[in-house]
């Protein structure tokens, strides 16, 4: 395989990883700030100094927003909630978008309205909460699962993307005489699996860091999330440390707030991070062309 | 071409395909959107929605007639221009220079570290962006000194910067993301459609263009679809923490603009109006706009 | 492939069980938990669960509270505590509490509103949003109550009442929370008063010009000194720091003042034009902070620690605790022990332009806070919510607040007859939180005990020097009477529509052109302009409702205390 080693394409080469590796630290040096604040200690976040590395290390930030009742229940909460989420959310968009783009369907116009028109227009706050109170889902689970597991972003994405497969494809299966379910899993899903893992991606992280609905819905702390959880912790420590010069806490165990949120940014991040690898998979592959062995 | 039947068992099943989302949206969507209404009403949240007075149209007529309100607008929308000319396609080019990158492991890791600004909040981002560009001891003025020899430029107060600062930051906290979706794309391009093209004497810059790019454009129509619908919309965290006094010529959007009509008192009514108005246009500017896509390029939303 | 799907459908067909199962699981959490009496399991006085000898049965009551910012510990819980048990017991009922978290409170406030359930009793602090509900029904009218409340009127006095008034309606919606106790007033806060000491022989500053010297002598002792920074707050971008010269000439951009009987905002004055003239002078010498503009809280604290910022507007209650704080804290660095905070006395030689001194100097805070009680329409039993109130109000609870619920030994001593509190009680111990449940008394209230804390922590001469520096300031307020209602505005006028609308835009406007002239970027004609095109914007929609209350009510202001409605 001839491969190609011009001069333009070094140059370009050269260029491309240059940009790379700038936006890269421009990312990773506040990054790695970040969790620097989150090991330091009170005085010397206080005095502004913290640079990539940690001073005066301690982990009085992680262990204030972990070691308390609540931290494992809302992680718990949250790790279920996420799951149980995404998977609804896309399987239910998937079935959509496949019936919108099936070309059996009928009434097709009016049903693609029905669900645009929800993108733009929203009633606002208050009715869809007493829409959900009326129902009787405050204080429920189902009030954090039933109200976002609708996305018609994805419906019409996934369903552009179904009209692009070839249509010899789906006419073959059904000469075989495939019914529509059979079609959609056997064919159509393996063939838009980039797709879905990239939303799973997005649904994931979007659900794992859901805090709006529990200040809503939600009066018992055994259903927090996490992300309400760290919230509430968040505010009331920089509440305390800047409401009035009177209310400052005397002591070993003041934690300063920018350490506090630093840690609560890492505990949401952390995860994700670990987890994408799985997901990135899916759409992150080696070109075979040109490609260097290995 | 001859009449389609109506197969009436597939029609059946496409519909209980398409039952849970129809339901959900009947129910968390459609039922609330009576809220609506408070958009002609003078809304107080103790009466509710159906005891509050009729005011008619006189909280549109209120914005309609404000001359704030139209350079606001105005704002909103060159900003969101910019946000298309930069920000739509920035992480476009990044997909396509990422996959550039020969070597799978690398390729990997800077996607990663790419997305990773999309978990900061503006709160954090817009301090980033004080620190760095402040008069007194920011990087920016510090290496032009240092490099230039240039006295400290004061970008934040500057109106002529304030676009690019806002759109700068924004590409940078959310080009790894974005790109996440085009990645996507990438992924799903047959391969063999490489292999034919090297065997033609494709050079990469030319599988670029004529393999990876065309691929990506359905999915790019779609998303500047969307993204143009929302021209008269914009973040109001990124705008709010960038703005201040000597620049709210050029920086006060809707968003921050309703935010301060409502700070003495909620002003739901109000609120609840402009934003009928945003999404009444952005719908048929979608529709619209659609339309005309699908007849210049074949290729639209829906 | 056969194996994707069953896999997936699988996946799939298990996750909704599992949701189905989890839901059901918790649909038995039911929103009241079971109405129990509170028990004595934990630290709090026993007597409520037996109480065989009080004549009516015990009640039990819903209250909506919010925590002001001073959330209750892990462990404690709202309805059963020490402190709440006071309330309890006095009122002989079993008080339900629902605290939402400081930063979520409007939300759930406004949709308690619309939900049209409310509870028993009502605290908060949204004072238009409430007003408006109770206009239309939401809550009952407590002038009568008050007046049967010998224990009420200890602490909210007769013109508290009035000030707290409905100014649409007349009605008495609430009752209000006190903000007195402490010393009144705003005054300039010098943040290193020993370098009056070291640079200037002990002699402070007795004009603007003087002080301007001083600024340059100090500048040039040490260079890096920023002498004069900002704390932009919204849309008010001149605020703390940047008040000062503005507060010499009587002259905040964003107030106003009344002369002859005549509303007159302040931008529209010649001080304001010599201040705004004078601040330029001071950022072109670099004496006054080169990013004023943009600063914000974090970055401008560091600045007050680290880079000698000299002066800033303060109100009178905030110095004693700060300069405690700067003596004892230990995460500040240590130079910081040696920072003197006083205020600067006034100025002996104001400025000429002034047109009256009594312009530039202090006038008293509202008597009242934006907090208030309220008894909703709907509930059973008023007379029994407002025992609720009275319980809030009780002397016994006001000890175990400022005092500690501990008490002799514990968290006092008494000394020669004098109280004199120990470290058990104060800010960053375990129930300082209960400062939150002042809701009658004001969380300026308890001077003493803060008092004696400040003289332990600054020692003698400095607490001496400190509280004369304040006495100073509280003077001259208690002597000009009551400012404005905490909200720009005169006290017991409420702005609605247009004037309400466009205020955040004029103060934007106000900004706006103070900080250009102030960088330079426009000349003092060219904010002449900008001045008059502002007054023709916005002087009568703001300014104009106000005078008409004002010609109206002249007289009851005065009498309430709010003298300058006669100059």
């Amino acid at each position: 395989m001839v491969t190609y080693r011009s001069t333009s394409r070094t140059i370009f080469q050269i260029f491309n990883y240059t940009l790379m590796i700038l936006l890269c630290v421009s990312i990773l040096v506040p990054f790695l700030n970040a969790i620097a604040i989150s090991l330091s200690s009170y005085a010397e976040v206080a005095q502004g100094h913290i640079g990539i590395w940690p001073k005066g290390f301690n982990v009085d930030g992680y262990r204030k927003l972990m070691f308390n009742g609540s931290f494992l229940r809302s992680t718990v909460n949250t790790i279920g909630l996420t799951i149980v989420n995404t998977a609804l959310v896309i399987v239910i968009s998937l079935f959509a978008a496949f019936a919108l783009a099936n070309k059996n369907m009928v009434g097709k116009k009016v049903v693609l309205y029905y669900f645009l028109i929800t993108m733009f227009f929203n009633g606002g706050l208050i009715p869809t909460y007493l829409v959900v109170n009326t129902i009787g889902l405050t204080n429920t689970y189902w009030a954090l699962v039933l109200p976002v597991i609708s996305n018609v972003f994805y419906v019409i994405v996934f369903k552009n993307v179904i009209d692009q497969l070839p249509r010899e494809l789906l006419e073959a299966a059904e000469i075989d005489g495939a019914g529509e379910i059979s079609v959609l899993v056997r064919i159509v899903l393996p063939l838009v699996l980039p797709m879905t893992a990239a939303f799973t991606i997005f649904s994931a992280v979007a659900y794992w860091n859901e805090w709006f609905n529990v200040m809503i819905y939600i009066r018992d702390k055994e259903l927090w999330t996490l992300q309400y959880h760290l919230r509430e912790l968040l505010i009331d420590t920089i509440s305390i440390n800047t409401a009035t010069q009177d209310a400052m806490i005397k002591g070993q165990d003041r934690i300063h707030p920018e350490n506090i949120k630093m840690a609560a940014l890492m505990i949401t991040v952390l995860p994700i991070i670990a987890v994408y690898p799985f997901v990135q998979k899916y759409f992150i592959h080696g070109q075979l062309v040109g490609a260097v062995k290995g | 071409m001859a009449r389609r039947k109506i197969r009436f068992k597939s029609v059946f099943i496409l519909y209980m395909l398409l039952l849970p989302s129809m339901l959900l949206l009947l129910v968390f969507n459609y039922f609330p959107m009576y809220g609506l209404i408070i958009s002609f009403q003078d809304y107080s949240v103790f009466r509710g929605f159906w005891h509050s007075d009729w005011v008619g149209w006189k909280h549109f007529a209120y914005f309609l007639s404000d001359d704030k309100f139209w350079s606001v607008m105005r704002n909103t929308v060159i900003l969101n221009v910019y946000d298309i000319l930069f920000g739509f396609t920035a992480p476009i080019l990044f997909a396509l220079l990422v996959n550039e990158i020969l070597r799978k492991r690398v390729k990997k890791i800077v996607q990663t570290i790419s997305y990773l600004p999309h978990f900061l909040s503006w709160i954090v981002v817009a301090g980033l962006v004080h620190q760095m560009l402040s008069p007194v001891n920011g990087l920016v003025n510090e290496m032009l000194g240092f490099l230039f020899g240039m006295s400290p430029i004061d970008f934040m107060t500057d109106k002529g910067m304030f676009r690019s600062i806002a759109v700068i930051s924004e590409i940078w906290k959310s080009v790894g993301w974005s790109a996440i979706l085009y990645f996507a794309v990438i992924a799903g391009v047959d391969t063999t459609l490489y292999e034919s093209s090297m065997i033609d004497g494709a050079s990469r810059f030319r599988q670029a263009i004529h393999i990876t790019l065309p691929a990506m454009v359905p999915m790019i129509v779609l998303l500047f679809l969307l993204k143009l619908a929302a021209i008269f919309t914009i973040g109001f965290e990124r705008v709010f923490l960038l703005q201040n006094p000597l620049i709210y010529d050029v920086s006060e959007v809707i968003p921050t603009y309703i935010y301060r009509l409502g700070l003495q008192q909620s002003q739901y009514s109000l609120t609840t109006a402009i934003g009928l108005a945003q999404s009444f246009i952005a719908f048929v500017f979608l529709v619209g706009s659609n339309r005309l896509s699908k007849r210049w390029t074949g290729m639209g939303l829906y | 492939m056969r194996r994707n799907r069953s896999v997936w459908s699988a996946l799939v067909m298990l996750l909704l069980v599992v949701s189905i199962v989890a839901a059901g699981c918790t649909s038995n959490n039911d929103s009241k938990a079971s109405p129990s009496s509170p028990n004595s399991a934990g630290p709090s006085d026993g007597n409520q669960s037996s109480s065989p000898a009080s004549p009516e049965p015990r009640v039990e009551m819903s209250m909506f509270m919010g925590n002001s910012g001073l959330p209750q510990p892990e462990g404690v819980d709202p309805s059963d505590n020490k402190f709440i048990n006071i309330v309890e017991k006095a009122a002989n009922v079993d008080l339900k509490l629902e605290v939402p978290s400081f930063a979520d409170f409007q939300t759930r406030f406004n949709l308690l509103l619309s939900s049209g359930k409310l509870p028993d009793l009502v605290h908060t602090w949204l004072l238009d949003d409430a007003y408006k509900a109770a206009r239309e029904g939401a809550f009952l009218d407590l002038k009568a109550y008050y007046d049967n409340s010998p224990q009420l009127q200890k602490y909210i006095t007769k013109e508290m009442m009035e000030f707290s008034k409905d100014p649409v309606t007349g009605h008495y919606w609430r009752i209000p929370m006190a903000y007195v106790g402490g010393p009144e007033g705003a005054g300039v806060h010098m943040m290193h008063a020993e370098l009056i000491d070291e640079l200037n022989g002990g002699v402070w500053p007795a004009s603007v010009e003087e002080w301007i010297e001083f600024f340059r002598k100090v500048k040039k002792a040490m260079p890096e000194a920023v002498i004069l920074s900002n704390s932009p707050v919204g849309d008010m971008a001149i605020a703390g720091g940047g008040a000062v010269i503005y507060y010499w000439y009587g002259a905040n951009p964003y107030q106003w003042r009344i002369e002859n009987g005549k509303i007159v905002p302040n931008v529209l004055t010649a001080e304001y034009k010599e201040a705004t003239r004078v601040m330029k002078q001071l950022y072109d010498e670099g004496l006054l902070d080169k990013e004023f503009a943009t600063i914000d809280g974090g970055k401008y604290n560091e600045k007050t620690i680290n880079n000698y910022v000299l002066l800033q507007v303060l109100g009178a209650d905030q110095l004693a605790a700060g300069a405690a704080y700067y003596r004892t804290d230990t995460s500040l660095p240590e130079k910081a022990k040696t920072y003197k905070w006083l205020f600067a006395p006034p100025l002996a030689n104001p400025p000429a332009v002034l047109k009256d001194p009594k312009y530039a100097e202090p006038r008293r805070g509202f008597p009242i806070s934006l907090h208030g009680l309220y008894i909703p329409a709907s509930t059973k039993d008023p007379d029994r919510a407002f025992k609720v109130i009275e319980g809030f109000a009780s002397d016994e609870l006001r000890d175990a607040i400022f005092w500690g619920a501990e008490g002799e030994g514990v968290t006092y001593n008494t000394v020669d007859g004098k109280r004199v509190p120990t470290d058990k009680i104060g800010p960053g111990t375990p129930d300082y939180w209960s400062l939150h449940l002042a809701l009658i008394f004001g969380f300026v209230d308890g001077q003493e005990p803060k008092m004696a804390g400040h003289l332990t922590a600054l020692g003698d001469e400095y607490y001496k020097e400190v509280y004369d520096s304040i006495a100073a300031i509280d003077q001259l307020a208690k002597k000009n009477g009551v400012g404005d209602d905490g909200q720009g505005n005169l006290p017991g006028y409420s702005p609605q529509g247009d004037a309400v609308l466009k205020l955040s835009e004029s103060r934007t406007e106000i900004s706006g052109f103070t900080v250009e002239a102030i960088m330079g970027r426009i000349t003092m004609e060219q904010l002449d302009q900008k001045v008059k095109a502002w007054e023709s914007k916005y002087r009568d929609v703001i300014y104009g409702p106000m005078q008409q209350y004002l010609d109206a009510n002249k007289d009851d202001l005065i009498k309430n205390g709010v003298l300058q409605a006669g100059w």
